[in-house]
């Protein structure tokens, strides 16, 4: 079957969830959470094989898409929202989620967007790494922005004292911190692999470590802040509103950092 | 010998009178029996029960006359106070019945779908079944009203959302701090409402609870009562820094926790959420420490305000609810009034148990051949069905129009017994139609006449095919 069938599989089934998923947030039934998570598998199994047939296909036309990039992206996001609502049993997290794949998918599908060339005999080894894992960073971070909006929204109500939709249908402001700051750890591990193996490239390429594009720059941001939130949960024990405030800045500089890669580059 | 009974109730509530006047015809437990006595003496009643909480005063009776016990029942409340009279409100037959139901679905209370009137109507019951007062027609309602209270909280989410202070307390905790196991609760003062607010924690999972107050004594007694430490009041700051919900209630004329306390508590405590729940007026906590990123701060209109919420979406179960009560209420005085059903089959029990008697002592003298035997006894029960024919239509015919001076007139004139449950005459009737089946020839038997009850239906074919 053809990436691009599964692909568009993938992307039906994706909406199908978030039709799922929202029905959950208005009015939460077991079958309705059962039906949004059974049907987000069923598409991240077809967009998995699509990915697949397309990272097997990078041998022979090694071109970066920003389109394909952000479909991986949306590809691991999406089994990070899966271990989610699987591990915490929170079908809610769907309903944050879902959409936003689907944001993120429905217009790098319509337009390919602008191309990078993989290129570098050398660099061949690292680069799937290189990619793989700033990938899988900005996926935890998008995940951690549903989860802090969440937080945020819930916190809102709880001080404002008018207790809503997201008071009866949330879990607790602290599962959501904490799920928050896991989410942040490990997007911290991630983005230092990436800048680590980000800098070596610039080294064999231009001969400096840093060489502070939008792309560096950006990525250099979120991986100081991130930094920043984990010696203050350790230390000080900063946590809750500021952690999930850190988060989704560090979502935006993430996006910045990707759409960084591509800037200059042909459409 | 009585006519067919009738629900009546006779009460106020938190809906009709003011506590002044629900306090001067409360009944307390000790003057029940008593009360109960005389209420079942009064003319025209049957039976009687007696609801008295601190929202409701009511006496539910039946009664042959409904308006004269009614009327009885009225005087009785107000004997000593006139006015209580014009807080009364007085319901007969259907609506009684919706209004014992609503009330045990929690329809009526002042704080809709609360468990705790259902308890209360139970135990009202259970006094009037050990003071003899209870025993036919009110007793099934009673125990009716119990099954519907059943079937509404399980079928709507009236009773989901919390509405009480305490619960609402609990419920915010829960929500902030995710689950209470092992939590610990601190005590800033040691009010009666603190103590209340304790348990309730208690019971979601807190494990250690500590009491701080300016009266070290008070403070040690409340710790003893609930199981828990008493501190002195200097150290509400290490305190404060352990606790993970704290629950104030002193006397103090100004606010206890101020915005320094509560960010030096937040520092030691490492920025771990914290929830105050302020039952004190005036308040205890500072309302800016609720500003402080990570605190928590409710006072009583805070949760007043939560519980308002959660009772306005109490109040969109409770149309659901009423629907399920209005059709419960219509099917029980339904079945109640298909109590011509039993008066038919007792007196046709009878009639046939009669005639079994008689064609065997006139067959046990002489000789008979089969052909004989079996005319004899084919005679003896077309009598029978000839003779009840009419009696049987007519007594149908006045359950249908619900008039019960025919059906009392029925048993007055063949000697039946009034209200017996439908369940034992069901059985005793079928045990005798089935001893007399045998006998009865078939082309001898008369069609089965249209029948009010379902059950009175299913009863009557069986006794005749």
């Amino acid at each position: 079957m053809s990436a691009a069938i599964l692909f568009h599989i993938g992307l039906a089934a994706y909406a199908l969830a978030a039709v799922f998923f929202l029905g959950y947030l208005l009015r939460p039934t077991a079958l309705a959470g059962r039906l949004g998570a059974w049907t987000m598998g069923v598409g991240f199994v077809a967009h998995g094989g699509a990915v697949a047939v397309r990272a097997a296909g990078l041998v022979a036309d090694p071109i970066f898409r920003l389109g394909e990039g952000l479909s991986f992206l949306a590809f691991l996001t999406v089994g990070v929202c899966l271990a989610v609502v699987r591990l915490y049993r929170m079908p809610i997290f769907g309903a944050f989620v879902a959409p936003l794949v689907l944001a993120v998918l429905v217009p790098a599908h319509a337009v390919p967007g602008a191309e990078v060339p993989v290129s570098g005999s050398l660099l061949d080894a690292i680069m799937p790494l290189h990619i793989g894992v700033a990938l899988g960073g900005v996926a935890l971070f998008t995940i951690g922005f549903g989860v802090a909006l969440m937080y945020l929204l819930l916190e809102r109500e709880l001080k404002a004292k008018k207790l809503g939709t997201m008071f009866r249908r949330l879990p607790s402001l602290q599962v959501l911190d904490n799920l928050n700051y896991k989410l942040v750890v490990l997007g911290f591990v991630l983005l230092s692999v990436t800048v680590a193996t980000g800098a070596i490239f610039s080294q064999m390429q231009s001969g400096t470590l840093v060489e502070f594009d939008a792309k560096q720059t950006f990525a250099l941001v979120a991986w100081g802040l991130s930094a920043a939130v984990v010696a203050l949960r350790q230390t000080v024990g900063w946590r809750g509103r500021r952690v999930a405030v850190a988060t989704m800045a560090g979502f935006v500089l993430m996006t910045f950092a990707y759409a960084g890669i591509f800037v200059g580059a042909p459409l | 010998m009585s006519r067919i009974p009738e629900l009546v109730l006779v009460g106020l509530s938190h809906r009709t009178a003011p506590v002044a006047v629900r306090e001067q015809v409360a009944v307390t437990e000790s003057v029940l029996p008593e009360v109960l006595g005389q209420i079942a003496r009064l003319p025209g009643v049957q039976e009687a029960f007696v609801v008295s909480t601190c929202n409701r005063v009511e006496v539910y009776a039946t009664a042959e006359e409904a308006s004269v016990a009614g009327r009885a029942i009225r005087q009785f409340l107000s004997s000593n106070d006139a006015r209580v009279d014009g807080h009364l409100y007085e319901q007969h037959g259907t609506e009684a019945v919706r209004h014992l139901f609503r009330v045990c679905a929690s329809l009526d209370s002042m704080v809709l779908g609360e468990p705790q009137i259902l308890g209360q109507v139970k135990e009202a019951f259970a006094a009037a079944e050990s003071a003899g007062t209870v025993r036919g027609l009110l007793a099934r309602a009673a125990k009716r009203a119990f099954g519907v209270a059943k079937r509404v909280r399980t079928e709507t989410a009236i009773g989901r959302a919390a509405v009480s202070m305490s619960f609402a307390a609990v419920d915010l905790a829960k929500k902030i701090l995710g689950s209470l196991e092992g939590s610990t609760v601190l005590l800033v003062g040691a009010g009666k409402m603190s103590a209340l607010a304790a348990r309730h924690l208690q019971g979601a999972g807190c494990r250690q609870v500590l009491v701080v107050n300016r009266s070290p004594e008070r403070a040690r007694a409340l710790a003893e009562e609930i199981g828990g430490t008493a501190l002195p009041w200097e150290s509400l700051e290490q305190a404060l820094a352990q606790a993970d919900v704290v629950v104030c209630s002193t006397a103090a004329p100004h606010a206890v926790i101020t915005p320094p306390l509560a960010q030096a508590a937040r520092r030691a405590r490492k920025h771990r959420p914290l929830f105050f729940v302020d039952l004190a007026v005036p308040r205890d906590v500072d309302p800016k420490v609720n500003d402080l990123d990570g605190i928590y701060v409710y006072d009583v209109d805070d949760l007043a305000q939560v519980v308002e919420e959660n009772r306005k979406a109490r109040e969109d179960e409770a149309h659901r609810a009423e629907g399920i009560v209005a059709s419960e209420a219509e099917a029980f005085v339904a079945a109640a009034r298909s109590e011509a059903g039993p008066v038919i089959r007792d007196l046709r029990a009878r009639a046939e148990a009669s005639a079994r008697r008689e064609v065997e002592r006139t067959l046990s003298r002489g000789e008979w051949t089969d052909a004989q035997r079996r005319s004899v006894e084919a005679m003896a029960r077309a009598l029978i069905n000839k003779i009840l024919h009419e009696p049987t239509q007519r007594i149908r015919a006045a359950a249908e129009a619900d008039d019960g001076r025919l059906l009392e007139a029925a048993m007055e004139l063949f000697g039946l017994s009034p209200a017996v449950p439908a369940g034992e005459n069901e059985r005793k009737g079928n045990g005798a139609a089935a001893e007399v089946q045998g006998e009865a020839p078939r082309n001898e038997v008369v069609e089965p006449v249209r029948v009010a009850g379902k059950a009175a239906a299913a009863a009557e074919s069986t006794e005749l095919t």
